[in-house]
């Protein structure tokens, strides 16, 4: 029987994969969990899940001076619905350019512009945004959003040639902290055949056990991929748990180039630079291309990145 | 908006002038009162269209919308000015706009303000040259277009509810968003290593 709490938040979640997420929960060296998260997905999300992927797969590759014409003809069909998108529709979407710039200042200070105005506010839900590149914000999202965003790991992982089967039952990823304090919890991920995640801290207060306990948890779970960020890598690497990762992704800062190779020599698996925040989700990644040293690749989702500077126009190149 | 009609002051000074027996009480609502439907029959007879009916005089019958037959009484005065409606097409433009073409004003403007106050005679005026396919003389199209949205009664009242509807919006965004931001926990897990 699924605890209607947990079923609130997952409510896709079947009473399988309740059992294997139920023992993940309980695991002999499962660390001290703070908090019960679901992937609040519904079945309704689900065809706009498969509708993304498919997208995905025919979006032509990013080139810059060049936004894709669908971003034109999409903002047009929000404005109805969106402040921002209305105040441009005064130029009636002629070109690219005619529609208007944003900061995360403005997000700030009148979030409202941004937040479209018939869709209903109980599925809304809000992240707190690290605040890397300026003052914390509060950025809303939305379930299906969330669960789209899997399609872009599985690109990535695709085009550095890795398999991704996750599977109910197994552990299909564990992200990484290594931190004071942060957030760990337990989950099933339903658009992933409710495969599970754990996000753990590599943090001995986080372990009755100390860190050897991490390290046991880590190699009871095997997950097919990590997500982590440069502060957890080192970690990891200090750890050095024997485990077999088929890829890893680090994000929030820039991996140098040391350490991803010391990862990669270390699990012998892709160690992929990932660019996304909170406001937009994942927007790039490291190339796989070894003369690409470096180099990031925008992912073919429903985003255009463009370099601009101050005053809005696009900035030179370089 | 295509051809240029009569100047603009000779139909607001007509309004300015309209007879106190187009303001009276209609029929119905008054027992007293004005039998709407009537005058409108007289005034398409006056341009020569075919005899009327009693279900092609169903949009001024007495169960038709109060509002609608009180300004339509108004707009008569307006279109028997000489000249102005010639021809079968100005003929149906001229129905259609006492039928239905003026409801969502009527809704808004009681019709003694089509009288005493200059900008809702201009309105009523524009309102009516550019049902019947004309612009004031003198006027480009654009002009006579921009002067009419300037002076809408009935754009103004939507520009209204959509203030008051960004408003309930922004208000509703900043107190969800707050009530949000206390119960993170609500929100879904992601997978990414932030």
């Amino acid at each position: 029987m699924i605890p209607p709490d947990r079923q609130h938040l997952s409510p896709l979640l079947t009473p399988a994969a309740w059992d294997a997420l139920r023992g993940l929960i309980q695991d002999q060296d499962a660390p001290r969990w703070t908090h019960q998260l679901g992937d609040r997905v519904q079945a309704e999300d689900l065809p706009f899940v498969a509708a993304f992927r498919a997208s995905m797969a025919q979006r032509a590759p990013w080139r810059p001076d060049q936004p894709p014409p669908w971003i034109l003809a999409w903002a047009k069909t929000q404005q109805h619905r969106c402040e921002h998108l209305r105040d441009a529709s005064r130029s009636d979407f002629v070109d690219w350019a005619s529609i208007p710039t944003m900061s995360r200042a403005e997000l700030i200070r009148r979030p409202e512009r941004y937040i479209v105005e018939d869709e209903p506010f109980e599925r809304m839900m809000v992240y707190e945004t690290t605040g890397t590149t300026g003052p914390p914000l509060p950025a809303p999202s939305h379930p299906r959003t969330q669960a789209q965003a899997h399609a872009l790991l599985e690109h990535t992982l695709r085009q550095h040639g890795v398999t991704f089967t996750p599977r109910q039952g197994e552990v299909a990823v564990i992200t990484l902290a290594a931190q004071r304090a942060t957030w760990t919890f337990p989950t099933a991920f339903s658009v992933w055949d409710h495969a599970l995640l754990a996000k753990v801290n590599l943090h001995p207060e986080d372990w009755s056990g100390g860190l050897d306990q991490a390290r046991r948890f880590l190699e009871r779970a095997q997950p097919q991929v990590l997500t982590t960020n440069p502060v957890a890598l080192t970690e990891l690497l200090r750890l050095d748990p024997n485990i077999h990762p088929k890829a890893i992704t680090s994000t929030a800062t820039a991996l140098s180039p040391a350490l991803r190779d010391a990862v990669r020599d270390r699990y012998g698996c892709p160690v992929i630079d990932w660019y996304s925040c909170t406001e937009t989700s994942a927007i790039a990644y490291s190339s796989p291309v070894a003369s690409e040293d470096g180099a990031l690749i925008c992912l073919p989702s429903d985003l255009f990145v463009e370099v601009i500077d101050a005053a809005g126009p696009p900035a030179p190149r370089g | 908006m295509t051809t240029d009609g009569p100047a603009l002051d000779l139909l607001t000074r007509r309004l300015a002038e309209l007879p106190a027996d187009f303001l009276a009480p209609v029929w119905r609502e008054d027992p007293q009162g004005v039998h709407v439907e009537a005058v409108i029959n007289d005034l398409l007879q006056e341009w020569g269209g075919p005899p009327e009916t009693s279900s092609s005089l169903a949009p001024w019958q007495p169960s038709a919308p109060g509002a609608r037959r009180r300004l339509a009484l108004v707009t008569c005065w307006l279109l028997a000015t000489p000249g102005l409606v010639r021809g079968a097409p100005a003929r149906d433009a001229a129905r259609r706009l006492l039928s239905r073409g003026l409801d969502e004003l009527a809704a808004l403007v009681p019709p003694e303000r089509f009288v005493d106050d200059p900008d809702r005679r201009e309105e009523l005026v524009r309102l009516v040259l550019a049902g019947l396919g004309l612009r004031p003389k003198g006027e480009t199209e654009a002009i006579a277009a921009d002067r009419l949205k300037a002076l809408s009664s009935v754009e103004r009242a939507r520009v209204l509810r959509e203030t008051q509807k960004q408003v309930e919006h922004a208000r509703r965004v900043r107190e969800e968003l707050a009530k949000k931001k206390r119960a993170e926990a609500e929100a879904a897990s992601r997978y990414g290593g932030e």
